[in-house]
């Protein structure tokens, strides 16, 4: 917090400058981009031009949009936040593993929690086989084995339906 | 990993079937210790649960939100669980960590119950010990105490394992037995015979209350 004190007595709001993988730059000011722990350390050790090489800019676009506002969090507009979040998540599987893995890379701990609740959420009562497909594993057991390994915890593979659908 | 241990473990049972590498993963001690970790400090408690004893062997369960915010339906569910048979008589008492513990007593890393030899019938006088430590499970050699027919109730006393043990023939009196644990032997002496009334059932729930004089050792 010593950066964003000392800029704003200076009346001017530091930039940061963000570039994607795919060589897009966004500037952005600190004190939002600090809700990054990657991006934080770096900033304190005096970069002001921030390489991302693991994001590319469909994620780094996402990313900074969630950044922007979560920075205008109060105590007064959590149900907008909240609303925000929900939206945020709405994306495909394949987007969302995206963002996993850029706001693991960024250490955005906030993000991260939203995303893996989210798809854990999303998968909680799907199959193994939509499940396997999601996440694009390939099932390396013999029948003899997966039946084995199904026997021991057959509970849980008892209760109703599972969802096949891959969405 | 983070996704997954954010899945509750009944889910985490069924996707060991994913692959070797998720099984590997799921059943880790460090897996587990993160996942109950994370599970345990969660403020808003939505993985917390109130169960309930319907009968003998169903429990139904309901999240906790659902009770604290009243406007939202409180739903009961069936639990899913692995007890079989429906014969078995079940006490529930406590729960550590998400295990529901059927009517035992810890004592020195070991829990120990009381269980009956036949599930058609109400007499449970076996006793069985699960190691904490290594979970294993062992049964309890016991005293010749005469033809055990009827219930035993297990205490703890100082720190040893108790139990009460109904003579037979009147029902008007019980020992009480104290167990002592030397490597893999056990011991019983038995210190004293209460009388009681002939109803045993009303008896043990006086017997914490009967416990909490005894003298230790």
């Amino acid at each position: 917090m010593a950066s964003s004190s000392s800029s704003s007595k200076t009346g001017l709001k530091k930039m940061l400058t963000l570039k994607s993988s795919d060589g897009d730059e966004f500037e952005l000011e600190e004190s939002i981009v600090i809700q990054c722990q990657t991006i934080k350390h770096m900033v304190e050790d005096g970069f002001s031009l921030i390489p991302l090489q693991n994001v590319d800019t469909k994620t780094l676009t996402k990313i900074i949009e969630y950044m922007k506002k979560h920075a205008e969090k109060t105590e007064s507009n959590k149900e907008e936040i909240k609303n925000f979040n929900k939206e945020f998540v709405k994306g495909s599987f394949d987007d969302q593993f995206e963002l996993v893995s850029a706001a693991n890379y960024l250490h955005i701990n906030g993000l991260m929690d939203l995303l893996c609740q989210s798809i854990a959420d999303r998968i909680n009562n799907k199959s193994v086989r939509a499940v396997r497909e999601i996440f694009n594993i390939s099932n390396d057991y013999t029948p003899d084995e997966e039946e084995k390994v199904r026997d021991e915890h057959k509970w849980a593979h008892e209760g109703g339906e599972f969802d096949e659908s891959l969405d | 990993m983070e996704i997954l241990l954010k899945i509750p473990p009944k889910s985490l049972l069924k996707f060991m079937c994913v692959s070797k590498l998720w099984l590997q993963l799921i059943s880790s001690p460090e897996f587990v210790k993160a996942h109950l970790k994370l599970t345990a400090n969660d403020k808003e408690c939505i993985y917390h649960r109130v169960v309930f004893q319907e009968s003998a062997s169903n429990f139904k369960e309901c999240y906790l939100p659902s009770l604290f915010y009243k406007e939202r339906n409180t739903e009961l569910f069936d639990m899913g669980s692995t007890m079989e048979d429906p014969t078995i008589y079940t006490w529930t008492v406590d729960s550590v960590n998400g295990l529901i513990c059927m009517y035992s007593k810890f004592v020195d890393g070991k829990l120990y119950c009381a269980l009956s030899a036949d599930v058609d019938k109400f007499n449970m006088c076996n006793i069985i010990s699960l190691d904490l430590a290594d979970e294993t499970w062992r049964r309890i050699e016991l005293p010749s105490y005469g033809e055990g027919s009827y219930p035993l109730t297990l205490g703890v006393v100082g720190s040893d394992l108790s139990m009460l043990c109904p003579n037979c023939h009147e029902l008007t009196n019980s020992d009480v037995w104290i167990m002592k644990e030397c490597g893999s032997k056990v011991s019983w002496t038995k210190i004293f015979t209460v009388d009681h009334s002939k109803d045993l059932g009303e008896f043990i729930f006086f017997i914490h209350f009967l416990y909490t004089f005894l003298p230790v050792k």
